[in-house]
C-alpha cells in the first residue's frame, strides 16, 4: 500500500513541477543519447566486422592472359589446402556483367573501351581461424604465373575492431560524465520540489510519518525523472537511426546491400533504461531529509 | 500520563516563553489551559510533541522522557498523540480524505478500512459530504473540524488541541466539546489550549491558567512534585 503511495506521489510531485521535470528529463535523455549513439555505432560496426570474419575469404585476380582450361591446375592447388572451404570462379565476362548490373549509371564508360577490363578471379572461402595460414597461402599466389594480384587485407579488420573498442569506452566515458551532471540536476530538482513542499513535509513529520515515508515520494520523483530520461534516449536514438536507413536506402542503395544496419539489441536499450534509473535515484538519494528535532 | 518537571523555555534573543513549569496530568484526565495570548500555551503543547525542546526540566509523555528520544523514535510518540493546531495545518494538495487518511496508510490500515474511518469521523464533524474536497474548497471552520478529524482518526490515547473552537459557531463549538467529553470518558487523556472562558465554565473539569508563562493557578493543584 505504501508503494502504491509512494507511486503516486512520486508522479503528481513529478507533473507539478513540470518545467523542471522536463529539464532533468532532457538532460537524463542527454547523457544516455550520446552513451547510445556510440555504442549503435560500434555495435553496427562490429556486426559488419563478425560477418566478415564469419566469411573470410581472399580474392585471387588472374592474369588477363589466362586461359579457362588452366582452371584445373590451379584448382588442384586449392583442393590441397586443408584451410580452404571452398572456391568460386569468375569470368571476366561474368565480372563485366555483374559490374554492368551493379552499377548501371558507369555502363556507358565501359563501352567505349575496346576490351573487357575486368579480369577473371577466383573467391576463395576460408576455414575459421586460418589467418595465418591463409596468408602464407596469399604470399604464394603471389608468385603464381597466372595471379596479377592477390587481395587479402586483415588490417582493416583489425582497425575496425580498434574503432568499436574505442567507440565503446567513448560512449561510456561521456555517458559517465554527463551522468554525473545529470545526477547533479535530478539532486537539484529534488531538492527545488523539497523546499516547495518543505510545509507538507512538516505538517507529515508533525503527524508522526517516518522521514523514510517522507522521502519515499522524492526518491520516486526522481526514478521517474531517470526513467522519462531513459526513455526519450532510446526514443531520440530510434528516431536518428530511423533517419540514417532512410538516408542510406535512397542514396547509397548499393552500401545498403552490403552492410546490414540494425538498432541497439533489447539488452543494451535495458542497460540504458537502468542506467537511466541509476541516474534520477542516485540524484534523490544525494538529497537528505533532515528531520528538525 | 503526562509529567513535566519544572520546564523553561526561552526563545532568543531573552523571552521567556514558559518558566518553571511542572504539571502532572493522570491518564483519561480532561483539562483546559487558558490564558491571554503570548502566556505560553501553545508551547507548552509544542513540547509535549516534541515540536520544541525546553531550555531545561525534564518531560514525560505516555511513559517516554521526551527530550532523550532520538529523532527515529519521535513518530512514535507522535503517533500516540492527536494534535489539533491552530491553524489547521493541512497539506493543500491533498483531498480532506487524503489528509485524513494518510496515517492510516503509514500504519498499514487497509483502504477499505480506512474509507471507512474517515466516513465516521467526518460525519461527527459533519463534513462527510466534502470527502473529495481541497482545503482550500473549505471555510476556515469547516477547515478546522478535519483538523479535529484527523486528529483523532488513529483514536489516540493523547489528544492535545490549540485552540479547537477559535474558528467554529457556538452551537459546532459544542458539538465539539462533547466529542471531546466522549472521547474521554473512553479513556483519551485530553489537554485544550482555548481562551474560549465560557466554554470552560461550562465543561466544568480541570482548569491551568498561565500567564507570562508561569501557572498561575490549577484547580486540579495536582502540580508534580
Amino acid at each position: 500500500m505504501i508503494f502504491e503511495y509512494f507511486l503516486k506521489e512520486g508522479l503528481k510531485i513529478v507533473l507539478f513541477h513540470k518545467k523542471i521535470s522536463i529539464l532533468a528529463i532532457g538532460v537524463i535523455a542527454l547523457a544516455l543519447f550520446f552513451m547510445g549513439f556510440f555504442f549503435l555505432i560500434a555495435y553496427n560496426l562490429e556486426g559488419i566486422g563478425k560477418a566478415w570474419e564469419k566469411e573470410q575469404k581472399l580474392i585471387i585476380f588472374l592474369d588477363k592472359d589466362f586461359q579457362e582450361s588452366s582452371k584445373d591446375l590451379i584448382e588442384k592447388e586449392f583442393s590441397s589446402k586443408k584451410f580452404i572451404k571452398n572456391w568460386k570462379f569468375q569470368s571476366k565476362e561474368e565480372a563485366y556483367e555483374s559490374f554492368k548490373k551493379d552499377f548501371p549509371s558507369l555502363v556507358q564508360g565501359l563501352e567505349i573501351l575496346d576490351e573487357n577490363p575486368f579480369s577473371s578471379s577466383y573467391e576463395i572461402f576460408l576455414q575459421p581461424n586460418s589467418e595465418e595460414e591463409a596468408k602464407k597461402f596469399a604470399e604464394e599466389m603471389q608468385k603464381n604465373k597466372f595471379v596479377q594480384e592477390v587481395q587479402y587485407d586483415l588490417t582493416w579488420l583489425q582497425k575496425l575492431n580498434t574503432l568499436v573498442f574505442f567507440l565503446k569506452y567513448l560512449g561510456l566515458a561521456l555517458g559517465v560524465l554527463l551522468g554525473i551532471g545529470a545526477i547533479i540536476i535530478v539532486t537539484n530538482v529534488v531538492r527545488i520540489a523539497t523546499l516547495i513542499h518543505k510545509d507538507e513535509m512538516e505538517i507529515l513529520w508533525l503527524m508522526g510519518t517516518p522521514p523514510s515515508y517522507i522521502r519515499g515520494p522524492f526518491i520516486f520523483q526522481g526514478l521517474y525523472l531517470g526513467l522519462g530520461g531513459g526513455l526519450l534516449s532510446i526514443f531520440l536514438l530510434y528516431v536518428i537511426y530511423q533517419f540514417f536507413v532512410h538516408q542510406i536506402k535512397s542514396n547509397f542503395q548499393l552500401l545498403w546491400n552490403f552492410i546490414a544496419l540494425s538498432f541497439l539489441p533489447l539488452n543494451i536499450i535495458i542497460i540504458l533504461i537502468i542506467c537511466g534509473l541509476l541516474c534520477g535515484l542516485l540524484g534523490s538519494l544525494l538529497f537528505k531529509f533532515e528531520a528538525k528535532d | 500520563m503526562i509529567q513535566i518537571y519544572h520546564i523553561f523555555k526561552d526563545y532568543p534573543p531573552n523571552i521567556k516563553a514558559l518558566v518553571d513549569v511542572s504539571l502532572f496530568v493522570e491518564k483519561g484526565e480532561m483539562l483546559f489551559i487558558t490564558g491571554p495570548s503570548g502566556a505560553g500555551k501553545t508551547t507548552l503543547l509544542k513540547l509535549l510533541y516534541r515540536a520544541e525542546l525546553p531550555t531545561s526540566g525534564q518531560l514525560l509523555v505516555a511513559g517516554r522522557n521526551v527530550l532523550a528520544l532520538p529523532p527515529s523514535k519521535i513518530p512514535y510518540l507522535r503517533r500516540q498523540i492527536g494534535v489539533i493546531y491552530q491553524d489547521f495545518k493541512l497539506i493543500q494538495r491533498m483531498t480532506i480524505f487524503e489528509n485524513i487518511s494518510f496515517i492510516l496508510t503509514v500504519l498499514g490500515v487497509p483502504k477499505r478500512e480506512q474509507k471507512q474511518r474517515v466516513y465516521q469521523l467526518l460525519k461527527l464533524v459533519g463534513l462527510h459530504h466534502r470527502m473529495n474536497a481541497y482545503p482550500n474548497q473549505l471555510s476556515g471552520g469547516e477547515q478546522q473540524r478535519v483538523a479535529i478529524a484527523r486528529a483523532l482518526i488513529n483514536t489516540p490515547p493523547i489528544i492535545l488541541a490549540d485552540e479547537p473552537t477559535g474558528n467554529i459557531d457556538p452551537e459546532m463549538a459544542w458539538d465539539i466539546m462533547k466529542l471531546f467529553t466522549t472521547l474521554n470518558q473512553k479513556g483519551a487523556t485530553i489537554l485544550i489550549a482555548t481562551h474560549n472562558l465560557q466554554m470552560v465554565e461550562l465543561m466544568k473539569k480541570r482548569v491551568i491558567h498561565l500567564e507570562k508563562g508561569r501557572i498561575v493557578y490549577d484547580t486540579g493543584e495536582k502540580i508534580a512534585k
